[in-house]
């Protein structure tokens, strides 16, 4: 679907992305993870056409961007980081003029227009102008601009900036819906949450190289490759340790006051066994934590820094 | 067809905006108004110039002396005080000593007249009407020497020597008339605004990722946006004319259809510059204080305000003075020579704040 | 060299107004619009790539400027040289020809203006000329540039690739030590063990017959396996390679040093099992980890360094991390490429940030 092969881009002497390769295939939900000023939105504006490389290649469904601009630009959604609407047209006129930028005219402008915003669940708004609308329907409106045309591959430039808990988790609905149909994602973000939850493979990004790049489990087994349980119990003494050490999976066991650390391997899960193991011996389970690594402590290890702060 | 697209949502949202109205359509109209009434006086041009005194000495021993008496007579309605004086009088020296506005001998030879080098409007004023009797004299002289006995001198023979002239002419623009004239092009002018946050609004805005992002050409966006802007902001002048004829009554002479022609190649020349400087300069606030500076000192010195003495050097930089001076001309004198060379000096000029956009546009990657 | 050409013009174009506007005779609307044409056309000649239609503008601002120096105002035709100039400079060849084509118009003015414009002219063409050569020279020097940064890139890959060998090399010279060191257990130590082990056969057998024979055989036998021991000592010390030489040691070495000839201290940790690293990659870490010490050194103005070496599950991560005052930009320089290309021959990346101090973190892929 798409390819970006040995692709630099440079402002100044400043580096924003540094000999960066990546393959995208079609029906993936692709998430770029990364600091802000990482150079997410620097590859995304040169796979969109907004920049030119000053090096490398890239490739959209095996043809080169440079040469077949138009073509390039038809399989293209980009949702901006920021708002991109105009406040002094409504919420049809926006996504109206959009799409007809893309060709589209007569009935089926009108006809995508009505499904974009039905999508996006704007569609009893639609005479309304975006300067009444709150932060998450102007997103909803943003993505409804980008996906009108109907393109094969939608850029979602962080859409979740800003917005409240309901209107993200509706956004994160819409952009697995859009995969459902057939759609190509790339998706920027740098909360850590949304990607592990809605990419299918991640690259993680970190002045402008691609650091670590697979699933989220061949990335957190990079780092280790085994995760830990701390299970916090009343009735120590009833407890067989002998019992736990016997799952299949279970590396070591440790118990310090009323509480269990469990090691185990990354790649088995055997929670309810361990649950069950702990009932059977009548322990009563205060509570449980999972101390198994997430993208952000991959991130944290890999880079030193932290996601949000640098 | 994208441009045409392009054009049609930038008048739309152009007419949705409150600013666009407000400075494009209210704000001539009530500046207009509050003008055109408020400095009415100002075109009726009345000057209070007081009593005027004139000291005489007649020496044709009578010949003229009913003449002089008339005149005397006539000119106290006009509260100029012809006084006799005696011989013995230095009349010339009253004068310099600022006792008369003007001394007046008549001679066998003629009438010499002198006045205050420091009092010119009164100065002016006796000279005219002694021109007037002289005139009056030598005709009658005249026709009494053709045709001895035939000639009835004039009954009333003095009452023209003082015309009354009322500067208040067709042919001469009332103030209303002027300052719908000035406003409209000063308003015509006030386009540079929206010119220079055409392109940079779109990337304030963040759409111009958007725009760039579809398959559009750059070329298209631009003259699709400029496009647009002009026939608003044409359309937006095209009301204040209209608005200014049929409510205020101001006159726009005959040649209507060339008079909008001339104020669309003043909105082009306008946004072209506001364009241009929104790529001259660093950032969009900066731009907008040049452009509205600019307009400002083009307003002031174009007699958007007041009317300028045309004789000053600096009246001709602005070009409202090229504007206004064509459109009174091919208005009230019927004279539409300057019309294409006015039209000409502002697509010119227009063409050349345009390269410079477009120059920059084609360097940079975006808008 | 196009800019320079239009600040020429403009030059000379002020000196043209400003003769205009002293002079008594107007005509302003013409001179207006024929400077604005000409301005015009001197902008897109300069915008458009296409080098016919520069040719077309030169031609027609040629056209302009007799035209407008004939009708509107003499001091146009100040113009001529520059802009002959750049049409003359598409057709002829030569540098005299422009210049003698250029003085030709000197023939049909008056005696004055000849001077003027005989003035004029000589100044743009020597001022065009000597531009045009500094930029032609500034322009080879930027192509050797180019070239000689082309040339050191390539050195420096093949440089790399040298060491490259040079560790394949190592690596069958440590292969021809295994085999010379198998071959010499089996000469030597094989040997002895195996005459000492027939004379012990033979002694068991002699045992309860000739004791005082077993007897000599054994004492036969204990000589050829002291000797033999002897011998594997011998072999054992000449094989083992000095320990600094080695791994994690070569690093700590480094540091110590490093240390105490810059009075810094830098703390070295280590975390996960440092027994994956291959000598390869030990290699690189070393080298990078010196490079980035060095740098640090060089600009950081850093009152500590810390060195971590953390083998991971599938990654091992070096970092170099100094606490001074770091950079916001970072300018990419032969040092940091050197590194880079280093891990990028083991498959690996460097990360190089200045946010918080300055750190240089190797990241290599542990291969199984």
């Amino acid at each position: 679907m798409l390819e970006i092969k040995q692709v630099t881009k440079k402002f100044g002497d400043f580096i924003a992305v540094d000999h960066m390769s990546l393959s995208v295939a079609e029906g993936e939900i692709f998430g770029f993870l990364g600091a802000n000023g990482a150079g997410k939105s620097t590859t995304i504006n040169m796979i969109a056409g907004l920049l030119r490389p000053n090096a490398g290649e890239i490739t959209i469904l095996g043809k080169d961007i440079t040469r077949h601009r138009q073509f390039a630009k038809r399989q293209i959604g980009i949702v901006p980081q920021e708002i991109a609407i105009y406040e002094n047209l409504t919420a049809y006129e926006n996504v109206e003029f959009f799409a007809g930028l893309y060709g589209l005219r007569g009935a089926e402008l009108r006809q995508r227009v009505e499904e974009a915003l039905e999508f996006v669940g704007l569609s009893d708004k639609r005479k309304r102008y975006p300067k009444h609308f709150s932060g998450g329907m102007k997103r909803r409106l943003n993505i409804a601009c980008a996906i009108a045309h109907r393109p094969k591959l939608i850029i979602m430039d962080e859409p979740t900036v800003g917005i409240d808990p309901q209107s993200r988790n509706d956004i994160l609905a819409a952009v697995k819906k859009l995969n459902d149909m057939g759609c190509t994602m790339i998706y920027t973000s740098h909360y850590m949450e949304e990607v592990e939850e809605i990419c299918t493979r991640i690259a993680i990004i970190d002045h402008g190289k691609i650091i670590a790049e697979g699933t989220k489990e061949q990335l957190e087994a990079m780092i280790t490759d085994t995760k830990d349980i701390w299970i916090e119990i009343r009735g120590m003494d009833q407890l067989n340790k002998q019992h736990l050490q016997d799952i299949p999976g279970v590396k070591a066991v440790q118990c310090e006051e009323n509480i269990i650390k469990i090691s185990s391997d990354i790649n088995v899960n055997h929670l309810n066994q361990i649950v069950q193991c702990l009932i059977n011996d009548g322990v009563e389970i205060r509570s449980l934590e999972d101390q198994s690594p997430n993208l952000e402590t991959v991130f944290l290890t890999l880079t030193g820094r932290n996601l949000r702060d640098s | 067809m994208n441009i045409v697209r392009i054009a049609v949502k930038e008048i739309k949202s152009d007419f949705r905006d409150a600013r666009t109205l407000f400075f494009m359509l209210l704000f001539p109209i009530v500046l207009m108004f509050i003008l055109g009434t408020a400095l009415s006086h100002a075109f009726q041009w009345t000057v209070s110039i007081g009593e005027v005194r004139v000291f005489y000495k007649d020496q044709t021993a009578g010949q003229l002396s009913a003449s002089i008496h008339a005149l005397a007579q006539e000119a106290k309605k006009a509260h100029i005080n012809f006084q006799k004086v005696p011989d013995d009088m230095n009349g010339k020296q009253a004068v310099q000593d600022g006792k008369a506005d003007g001394y007046v001998e008549i001679g066998l030879h003629g009438v010499e007249l002198y006045t205050n080098e420091h009092n010119k409007v009164k100065g002016a004023i006796v000279q005219g009407v002694m021109g007037a009797f002289v005139g009056q004299y030598q005709l009658a002289m005249a026709v009494s020497q053709g045709q001895p006995g035939s000639f009835q001198p004039n009954r009333n023979p003095h009452e023209e020597y003082i015309q009354e002239r009322s500067l208040r002419s067709k042919r001469k623009p009332g103030a209303m008339d002027y300052y719908a004239v000035a406003m409209t092009t000063m308003i015509a002018l006030y386009s540079a605004l929206p010119g220079s946050s055409l392109l940079r609004g779109e990337r304030t805005r963040k759409t111009a990722d958007r725009l760039l992002a579809a398959p559009v050409r750059k070329s298209e966006i631009f003259i699709g946006k400029l496009a647009g802007n002009i026939v608003a902001n044409f359309l937006c002048v095209a009301v204040v004319i209209l608005f200014s004829k049929l409510v205020f009554h101001a006159y726009w002479g005959r040649h209507f259809s060339l008079v909008y022609l001339l104020l669309l190649t003043e909105v082009v020349l306008a946004i072209s510059f506001g364009l241009g400087m929104s790529y001259l300069a660093r950032t969009e606030g900066a731009a907008r204080t040049i452009a509205m500076v600019i307009i400002q000192l083009a307003s002031f010195f174009g007699g958007a305000y007041f009317p300028i003495d045309e004789t000053k050097w600096f009246a001709h930089l602005s070009p409202l003075s090229w504007m206004n001076e064509t459109i009174f001309k091919m208005v009230y004198a019927n004279d539409v020579s300057s019309v294409v060379p006015t039209m000409f000096l502002n697509v010119g000029l227009a063409a050349l704040f345009l390269l410079i956009a477009v120059a920059s546009v084609a360097r940079r990657e975006g808008l | 060299m196009e800019r320079l050409l239009l600040f020429y013009k403009l030059i000379v174009w002020g000196y043209a107004a400003l003769d205009y506007i002293s002079s008594e005779q107007r005509n302003e609307s013409w001179f207006v619009l024929s400077s604005l044409i000409y301005f015009c056309l001197s902008l897109s000649a300069s915008i458009v790539r296409n080098v016919r239609w520069k040719k077309g503008a030169a031609l027609c601002s040629v056209v302009l400027v007799i035209l407008s120096s004939a009708y509107v105002e003499p001091s146009f035709g100040l113009l001529l040289p520059l802009n002959g100039y750049e049409l003359a400079s598409f057709y002829i060849p030569r540098l005299w020809g422009i210049w003698v084509v250029l003085l030709v118009p000197m023939v049909w003015l008056g005696p004055s203006a000849a001077k003027l414009y005989g003035l004029v002219a000589l100044f743009s063409l020597v001022s065009v000329t000597t531009a045009k050569r500094h930029l032609e020279r500034m322009k080879q020097q930027e192509d050797r540039l180019d070239q000689l940064r082309n040339d050191w890139h390539r050195l420096t890959r093949s440089v790399n690739e040298y060491h490259q060998y040079i560790k394949q090399s190592e690596y069958m010279l440590q292969l021809e030590e295994r085999n010379r060191l198998s071959q010499r257990i089996h000469d030597q130590i094989g040997h002895s063990l195996t005459g000492a082990l027939i004379q012990m056969e033979a002694a068991k057998r002699l045992m309860d017959g000739d004791r005082n024979k077993a007897k000599q055989l054994l004492e036969n036998a204990i000589h050829i396996s002291k000797e033999g021991i002897e011998q594997i000592r011998m072999t054992l010390k000449q094989m083992k390679p000095p320990p600094e030489q080695m791994g994690i040691n070569r690093v700590k070495l480094f540091i110590d040093e490093f240390s105490a000839q810059h009075h810094l201290p830098i703390p070295l940790v280590c975390k996960g099992d440092l027994d994956v690293i291959t000598p390869i990659q030990w290699k690189v870490i070393y080298e990078n980890m010196a490079e980035a010490l060095t740098n640090a050194i060089k600009y950081a103005e850093a009152t500590a360094i810390a060195v971590e070496i953390h083998v991971l599950n599938r990654v091992i991560k070096v970092e170099v991390k100094d606490n001074g005052k770091g950079a916001t930009k970072i300018k990419k320089g032969l040092g940091i490429i050197g590194m880079e290309e280093r891990a990028a021959s083991v498959h690996g990346t460097v990360i190089v940030d200045g946010t918080n101090g300055f750190s240089v973190t190797t990241l290599l892929p542990i291969h199984e």
